[in-house]
């Protein structure tokens, strides 16, 4: 009995990983295959020695404490389990690679968990006009951005990053001058879908109305006037 | 004589919104519109525009919206402003289906999807996209239906010129979308000038989660919002690439679509 899992997260699957929403701390995570498998095994039942097993029996090996452990400290700090026993010290995610190698199947059997803060729509940005949509004409080139919106417009909460890796380009490059980068980590191994979802209740929105209610409307849509006034 | 008249429309995606205007101000605003195909309704008003008192006198819009951080905020003076704001307010109140910022097109029957807010350049790409024989969705909006498809919301192109905004009819490039469609690909990309296109494989679950952070409700209804980006995640084949030009990309966009289907 090493951890259990909180209530009140929303679960969802997604292929063989998952998505959690901690209503609590209003923050969204990610969780690779690995980190997807240990995160279901949270029932308060199992060790990590029957966690370790698991993970080898999906395919996620060559595992060992030290993984395990990994993941059971990034799902703890993402506020997704609690552990109830003492953390011992173990090996980081940079002792495990050089331990198990940085083949893309080692890689992808180290847990990863990544967590936001759910944006608000004023965050986010109108939906149009000044705000957004700065996009200039085909003929005018954008700037370049320094970084992709989610990466500037949120907080990342967990210590958990991708791994960079040389992950094959789906399609041809369409250029030879290749400046492109990615820190991605590599696809899946294949094995068990997590399919854990303890008792997640989600927010619903506040319904509540203006103070106003609407009187007499008229029965047609009216046309458009030259000098509206408010 | 302009007397305030207080109605209120039902739009697409099910919001509830209210005007308490003069009738010239609400038939101006209702003909810039059409894509959000605003019906009369007795029903209550999620939200409300009205007119105010800015801090010369001068007279203001103002939109009154409890989902907000500001629940009464002045939006500005022209019937522009109250048009651009609607856009984020019919996404906020919707109660049909989860509005996810992205350019969207229909290609092979299934949905692409170009996640991005602000100066992410989802209307010049999905331009060029619909120029490439791809079927307009939105160059603003993915909207998640309950049951997982991408569903229209097709307002006029908006790009943005040295001079300001250029609003291009999707009619006069080529097919808009009257239809949901299934998701197919999501790609994440920036512009970055030089850059190759070069797609390399996003995991899912941080597809998912990028589709998230995104989601105009993610933090008025964040359930909702996880299980609608779950499910568009796990149906679509993610990747991640800077690119240049998107007139040089739209053809190697169009393929990956291809190839989801030869690989389904």
């Amino acid at each position: 009995m090493v951890a259990l899992r909180r209530e009140g997260l929303v679960v969802e699957a997604v292929h063989d990983e998952v998505l959690v929403f901690n209503p609590g701390r209003s923050e969204a995570t990610a969780l690779n295959q690995s980190a997807a498998r240990v995160f279901e095994l949270c029932d308060g039942t199992n060790s990590v020695e029957s966690m370790k097993a698991a993970l080898e029996a999906v395919g996620l090996g060559p595992s060992s404490d030290d993984a395990v452990w990994l993941a059971l400290s990034e799902l703890a700090d993402a506020g997704l389990i609690d552990i109830q026993v003492p953390r011992p010290s173990h090996l980081g995610r940079r002792e495990l690679i050089k331990q198990f190698g940085v083949s893309a199947a080692a890689l992808s059997a180290l847990p990863v968990v990544e967590s936001i803060r759910a944006p608000s729509p004023e965050i986010q940005g109108s939906g149009s006009g000044t705000n957004d949509d700065s996009n200039l004409t085909p003929d005018e080139p954008t700037p370049s951005p320094t970084a992709p919106a989610s990466a500037t417009t949120t907080t990342s909460t967990t210590t958990t990053t991708t791994e960079p890796t040389s992950a094959p380009a789906v399609v041809p490059t369409t250029s030879t001058t290749s400046t492109t980068t990615t820190t991605t980590q590599p696809t899946s191994a294949p094995g068990a879908a997590p399919t854990s979802a303890p008792g997640a209740a989600p927010t619903s929105a506040p319904t509540s109305a203006p103070t106003s209610a609407p009187t007499s409307a008229p029965t047609s849509a009216p046309t458009p006037a030259p000098t509206p006034t408010p | 004589m302009n007397t305030s008249t207080m109605v209120t429309f039902h739009t697409i995606g099910g919001a509830r919104i209210g005007f308490d205007f003069s009738a010239d101000a609400v038939a101006c605003i209702v003909a810039r519109l059409e894509f959000a195909r605003p019906l009369l309704t007795d029903d209550e008003p999620t939200l409300l525009y009205r007119s105010g008192r800015g801090r010369a006198g001068r007279r203001v819009f103002e939109r009154h919206d409890s989902l907000r951080a500001e629940s009464i905020e002045q939006i500005g003076t022209t019937i522009d402003d109250v048009v651009d704001d609607l856009h984020l307010s019919i996404a906020l109140h919707a109660t049909e289906g989860v509005f996810v910022h992205a350019g969207v097109v229909a290609w092979n029957e299934m949905a692409i999807i170009l996640p991005g807010r602000s100066r992410a350049g989802k209307s010049t790409l999905v331009h060029e996209l619909v120029r490439a024989g791809a079927t307009y969705l939105s160059d603003e909006y993915a909207r998640i239906s309950s049951t997982g498809e991408i569903a229209p919301y097709p307002r006029p192109i908006q790009l943005r010129t040295s001079t300001g905004r250029r609003l291009v009819d999707p009619h006069t490039l080529g097919r808009v979308a009257e239809r949901p469609y299934p998701p197919g690909v999501t790609v994440f990309t920036r512009h970055l000038a030089g850059a190759a296109f070069s797609p390399a494989p996003v995991p899912p679950a941080q597809a998912a989660l990028e589709l998230f952070d995104n989601t105009v409700v993610a933090d008025v209804s964040p359930g909702a919002a996880t299980r609608a980006v779950a499910t568009v995640a796990s149906a679509t084949l993610a990747v991640r690439s800077d690119r240049d030009e998107a007139s040089a990309v739209a053809e190697a966009i169009l393929m990956l679509a291809d190839r989801k289907v030869s690989a389904t």
